[in-house]
C-alpha cells in the first residue's frame, strides 16, 4: 500500500466515489421508472376507466329521469322532446359501452369484466323497455280522453240536457194546457213523454259521469264491461228516441233532431273515447317505467362494484409507489453512506502516507537549519514522496560535502595566509635590514670618498673642480630624479583632472539639456495661465450677464409684488365676493417674495463666484510670476552652465597644453641629464687631461658617486619595498582573518569526517 | 416688503363690530394704515412734474396710464421733512369717491391686514405711534385711531380728510404770501 503510485491512490479513491455516485444514480432511474409505470397505469388506465364508468351511469340516469318525465308530461310537444333527448342520451351511453369494453381487463373471468357484462346487460334490457315505454308516453291517451270527456263530449251532453230541458219545459207547458183541457191522453202521452226525456237525460248523464270516471281510473278487464255498457246505453237512447217520435208530433221535431243528432254525435265521440281508454298508455307507460325499475337497479350494482374494484386498484397502485419509494429513499441514502465510508478509510490511509514523510521531512529541515548536515531522511516509501525524500537526501548528502570542501579549503587558506604573512613580515624585515645595511654601505662610501680625495692631492683643485661637477651634476640628477618624479605625479594629476574635467563636461550638457526641458515646460505652462486667465475673463463676463439676469428678476418680483398688493386691494372692496380673491393675491404676494430671495440669493452666489474667480486669477498670475522668474532663473542656469562648460573646454585645452608642458619638461630633464652626462664626461675628460691620479681620482669618485646613486636608488627602492612589503602584511593580515571567517561560517556545520 | 401678521381675530372680539381690511405703509419709522376700500392701487413712483407756488406736501403730478394724480407727501404733512424718492419708495393711489384723483408717497409699502374694530382705539387727542407732539393740527385732523396688531401699533389714517387738509394748507400758504406781498 505504501509503495503505490499518489496517483493510483488518489485514481482509487475517486474510483470509490464516483462509483457509489453512479450506483445512486442507477438506483434512482430505475425505480423512478417504475414509479413512473405505476403512476401512468393509475391515471391513463384505471382513474379514466373509472371516470368513464361514473359518466356511463349518470348518463343512465338521465335517460331514466327524462323517460319519466316524458311519461309524466301531459303536453305532447314537450313530451316529444323529452323523449328525443332522453334517446339522444340513450345512444351516447350506448356508444360508450365498447370504450368501456376496450379498457377493462378482456379476460371473460375478471371480476371487473362480469360486472361489465352485468352492467351491459341490465343496460339493453332496460333500452328495449325504454322503446316501449316513450312510444307510449308520446301517445297520453289518458289525457287526451280526459280533454275529450271535458270538451266535446261535455259538450254534447250539455246540448242534450239543454233540449231536453227544453223539451221538457214545452212538455210541462203543454201539460198545463192539457191539464186545463183535462185531455187524459194527451197527458198520459205527456207523461210518458216526460219519463222518456228524463231517461234521455239519464242516460246521458250517466254514460258522461262514466266515461269520466274511466278516464283515470280504468283496467283492461273493466273495458271490455265499459263497451257493453255503453252500447247497451246507446241502444236504449236510440229506443227511446224512436219511442218518442213515434209519439211526437211536429212541433217536437226540431228538439228531437237536435237531440238525435246530439247523440249520434256522442256515438263516435264515445267509441273513440273507448279507443282511447284502450289504449291507456299512461298507465301502461307508467307501468313500464316501474317496470324498467330491475334492470336499472341491475345496473347499478355493476357500476358501483366496477368503480370500487376500479378504485381498490387505484389504492393497490398507490400502495405500491408509496412501497416503491420508500425502497428507493433507503437505497439512496446506504449507497452514498457505504461509497463515502469506503473511501474516507482510504483517504486516512493515503494521508498517513502522506503527512508522516512530510513531518519527517520538517524534522530534517530544521535540524539542516541548525547546522547539523549527518541528518538523513531514509524513508522506505518507492512512491512519489519516498523518491522526494531521497532526492533530498542526495542533495542533503551533496551539499555536506561541498561544505566539508569548502572547510578544508579555507583551512588551506588559512595555512597560506599565515605563511604569507610571515613570508611577508620576513621580507619587511629583511628589507629593513637592508636599509641598515645601505645606509652602513653609505657610510662607507663617503669615507672612501674622503680617503679619494686626499688621495688626489694634487690634482686638488681639478679633482674639486671635477668633485664640484660630479657633486653638481649629482645635485642635478638629484633634481632631475625629483623633477621627473614630480613631473609624473603632474602628469597623474593632470589625466585625473582631465577626466573629472570630462565629467563634469557631461554634467554640464546633462544641466544644460534639463535647463533648456524646464524652459521648455515653463513655456508650456505660461500658455495654460494664459489659457486659464482668459477662462477666467469669459467666467467673469458670464457672472455679470447672470448678474442682469438676476436683476431682471427682481424687477419682476418688485412687480409681482405690486400687482399681489393691488389685487388685494381689490380684492376687498369686492367685499365677500372677493375672499377667494384674496387669497390667490396672497399666493402671488409669496411667490413673488420668493422669487425676490431666490434673485438675492443668485446675486450672492455670483458675487462669491466672482470673487472666487478673481482669487484664481491673482493666484495664476502669482504662479505666472513665479513661472517666470523659474524660467529666467534656469536661463541663467543654462548661461553659468554654458560659461562652464566652456570654462572647463577652455580648462581641458590648458590640461592639454600642460600636459604638452610636461613633455617638453620630460623631454628638457633628458636634454638636461644629457647635459649631465655631457657634462661628466667633459669633467672626466677634463679630468683626464688631469694625471693619471686625477683620472683615477675621477674614476674612483665617478665610481664613488656611480655607488652613491646607487645606494641611494637602492635605498628608495628598499623603502619602496618597505612599503610594498608593509602593504602585503597588511594584506595578509587581511587574508588571515577573512580565513578565519570562512572557519567560523563553515564551522558551525557538523558534517561526517 | 414688510411681514406684518394678520390681526388675531380670535380672540377678544366682542362679537360687534365688522372686521375691516387695511393697507398699511412705512412713513418714517412709524406704521400707518387705510381703509383697503378708498384705495385704488399701489404702483412704482413715476417721474414727478413738480408744481409751484405750494406748500412742500404737494411734490406734484405724475402720468399714471394717461391719468393725472396728485400727489402728496405724507412724510411732509406729518413729519415736515420730504420723501427721498428711491427704490422702495411707493404711490398709494386713492378712489376716485373721494374727490380729484391723488395719491400719497410713501417710504415702503406693507401688507393688506384685516382689523377688528374692537381692536381700535378711536383717539382724539391724537398721540400718535411716532411719538410726536399732542395737538399738533395734521395728526389731530388726519389720524382716526390707533389700531392693535399683534406686534406693533398702526396708525389709522382717514384718507378722506387729506384732501380738505391740503386745500387748507395751499389757502394758508397763500394767504401768506399775500400778506408777505
Amino acid at each position: 500500500m505504501k509503495n503505490l503510485r499518489l496517483r493510483t491512490k488518489l485514481g482509487l479513491i475517486i474510483g470509490i466515489l464516483v462509483l457509489s455516485t453512479a450506483a445512486v444514480a442507477l438506483v434512482g432511474y430505475l425505480e423512478l421508472g417504475a414509479l413512473n409505470r405505476r403512476v401512468e397505469q393509475m391515471v391513463e388506465t384505471t382513474s379514466k376507466t373509472a371516470f368513464l364508468v361514473s359518466e356511463v351511469w349518470d348518463n343512465v340516469q338521465r335517460v331514466r329521469r327524462l323517460e319519466f318525465r316524458a311519461v309524466m308530461t301531459t303536453d305532447d310537444k314537450e313530451s316529444k322532446e323529452y323523449a328525443d333527448r332522453s334517446r339522444e342520451i340513450a345512444k351516447l351511453v350506448d356508444d360508450a359501452f365498447p370504450t368501456l369494453s376496450g379498457s377493462i381487463d378482456p379476460s371473460p373471468k375478471a371480476p371487473d369484466r362480469i360486472n361489465l357484462e352485468l352492467f351491459h346487460g341490465g343496460w339493453q334490457d332496460y333500452r328495449k323497455i325504454q322503446n316501449q315505454t316513450l312510444i307510449l308516453a308520446l301517445e297520453n291517451s289518458n289525457f287526451k280522453a280526459h280533454k275529450l270527456t271535458t270538451g266535446k263530449v261535455a259538450e254534447k251532453v250539455t246540448a242534450i240536457n239543454q233540449a231536453v230541458a227544453a223539451w221538457l219545459r214545452q212538455l210541462d207547458k203543454a201539460r198545463t194546457d192539457q191539464s186545463t183541457a183535462n185531455d187524459n191522453k194527451l197527458l198520459g202521452t205527456a207523461e210518458k213523454d216526460r219519463q222518456a226525456l228524463h231517461k234521455l237525460q239519464v242516460i246521458a248523464i250517466d254514460m258522461h259521469r262514466q266515461l269520466n270516471q274511466c278516464v283515470f281510473d280504468v283496467r283492461d278487464e273493466d273495458m271490455d264491461r265499459l263497451d257493453e255498457q255503453i252500447a247497451a246505453w246507446q241502444k236504449q237512447a236510440e229506443a227511446l228516441m224512436s219511442e218518442i217520435s213515434t209519439r211526437s208530433d211536429n212541433q217536437e221535431i226540431p228538439w228531437l233532431d237536435s237531440v238525435g243528432a246530439a247523440f249520434r254525435d256522442l256515438k263516435p265521440l264515445a267509441s273513440q273515447m273507448q279507443k282511447l281508454l284502450r289504449a291507456n298508455t299512461n298507465s301502461r307507460s307508467a307501468e313500464l317505467s316501474t317496470s324498467s325499475n330491475k334492470p336499472i337497479d341491475e345496473c347499478r350494482a355493476a357500476a358501483i362494484s366496477l368503480n370500487e374494484s376500479l378504485h381498490d386498484r387505484l389504492k393497490a397502485d398507490m400502495t405500491g409507489i408509496r412501497d416503491t419509494t420508500s425502497s428507493t429513499q433507503w437505497l439512496m441514502v446506504l449507497t452514498p453512506l457505504v461509497g463515502i465510508t469506503f473511501s474516507l478509510c482510504l483517504a486516512f490511509f493515503l494521508t498517513k502516507s502522506i503527512t508522516v514523510p512530510m513531518a519527517r521531512g520538517v524534522k530534517f529541515s530544521e535540524a539542516i537549519a541548525r547546522g547539523d548536515l549527518t541528518q538523513r531522511l531514509n524513508l522506505a516509501q518507492r512512491d512519489e514522496v519516498g523518491q522526494l525524500t531521497q532526492a533530498i537526501d542526495h542533495a542533503a548528502a551533496s551539499f555536506s560535502k561541498v561544505v566539508k570542501d569548502i572547510r578544508d579549503t579555507s583551512k588551506g587558506i588559512d595555512v597560506s595566509a599565515t605563511e604569507l604573512s610571515s613570508v611577508s613580515h620576513q621580507m619587511l624585515v629583511q628589507s629593513e635590514e637592508m636599509t641598515t645595511q645601505a645606509g652602513y654601505v653609505a657610510s662607507s662610501t663617503e669615507q672612501m670618498a674622503t680617503n679619494v680625495s686626499t688621495m688626489a692631492a694634487a690634482a686638488e683643485e681639478m679633482s674639486m673642480n671635477v668633485m664640484s661637477i660630479s657633486s653638481a651634476s649629482e645635485e642635478i640628477s638629484v633634481n632631475v630624479g625629483t623633477i621627473s618624479s614630480t613631473a609624473e605625479a603632474t602628469a597623474r594629476n593632470v589625466t585625473a583632472v582631465a577626466g573629472a574635467i570630462q565629467e563634469s563636461t557631461l554634467a554640464f550638457e546633462a544641466i544644460s539639456r534639463d535647463a533648456r526641458e524646464g524652459s521648455s515646460i515653463a513655456n508650456k505652462a505660461l500658455s495654460m495661465a494664459d489659457s486659464a486667465n482668459a477662462t477666467m475673463k469669459g467666467l467673469d463676463h458670464s457672472a455679470t450677464e447672470i448678474d442682469k439676469v438676476t436683476g431682471t428678476i427682481k424687477m419682476i418680483a418688485l412687480q409681482t409684488n405690486l400687482l399681489a398688493l393691488n389685487a388685494t386691494i381689490e380684492a376687498t372692496t369686492a367685499g365677500e365676493a372677493g375672499r377667494g380673491f384674496a387669497v390667490v393675491a396672497k399666493e402671488i404676494k409669496e411667490l413673488a417674495n420668493q422669487s425676490a430671495k431666490a434673485a438675492e440669493d443668485i446675486a450672492r452666489k455670483i458675487e462669491g463666484v466672482q470673487s472666487s474667480s478673481r482669487d484664481a486669477v491673482q493666484v495664476i498670475r502669482a504662479v505666472q510670476d513665479i513661472i517666470q522668474t523659474l524660467n529666467a532663473s534656469s536661463g541663467r542656469i543654462a548661461e553659468s552652465v554654458e560659461k562652464q562648460s566652456c570654462a572647463a573646454k577652455m580648462s581641458a585645452g590648458n590640461l592639454s597644453q600642460a600636459s604638452k608642458g610636461v613633455e617638453h619638461i620630460a623631454l628638457s630633464i633628458a636634454e638636461v641629464a644629457k647635459g649631465a652626462g655631457d657634462m661628466s664626461r667633459n669633467a672626466s675628460e677634463a679630468a683626464q687631461g688631469a694625471t693619471d691620479v686625477s683620472r683615477n681620482a675621477s674614476e674612483a669618485a665617478k665610481a664613488v658617486t656611480d655607488i652613491s646613486s646607487n645606494i641611494h636608488g637602492v635605498s628608495q627602492a628598499t623603502r619602496d619595498n618597505t612599503a610594498s612589503a608593509q602593504q602585503v602584511n597588511a594584506a595578509a593580515d587581511r587574508l588571515a582573518a577573512i580565513a578565519g571567517q570562512l572557519q567560523q561560517l563553515v564551522g558551525r556545520f557538523t558534517v561526517e569526517e | 416688503m414688510i411681514e406684518s401678521p394678520i390681526a388675531d381675530y380670535n380672540t377678544l372680539s366682542n362679537g360687534v363690530g365688522v372686521f375691516k381690511t387695511y393697507c398699511t405703509f412705512l412713513v418714517g419709522n412709524g406704521l400707518f394704515g387705510t381703509e383697503a376700500s378708498l384705495v385704488k392701487e399701489v404702483s412704482l413712483v413715476p417721474f414727478v412734474t413738480p408744481v409751484f407756488h405750494v406748500p412742500d406736501a404737494v411734490r406734484g403730478y405724475v402720468n399714471l396710464r394717461g391719468q393725472i394724480v396728485l400727489v402728496l407727501d405724507l412724510k411732509g404733512i406729518l413729519l415736515r421733512s420730504a420723501t427721498p424718492i428711491d427704490d422702495d419708495t411707493r404711490l398709494v393711489v386713492f378712489r376716485s369717491c373721494l374727490g380729484d384723483p391723488f395719491g400719497i408717497l410713501v417710504d415702503r409699502i406693507g401688507d393688506v391686514v384685516e382689523l377688528h374694530d374692537d381692536r381700535i382705539e378711536k383717539c382724539a387727542t391724537g398721540t400718535h405711534a411716532n411719538g410726536g407732539e399732542i395737538g399738533t393740527l395734521p395728526e389731530v385732523e388726519l389720524i382716526s385711531g390707533i389700531g392693535k396688531l399683534a406686534d406693533r401699533l398702526l396708525s389709522i389714517l382717514d384718507a378722506r380728510k387729506l384732501l380738505p387738509y391740503i386745500d387748507k394748507e395751499i389757502a394758508q400758504c397763500r394767504a401768506a404770501s399775500h400778506n408777505r406781498e
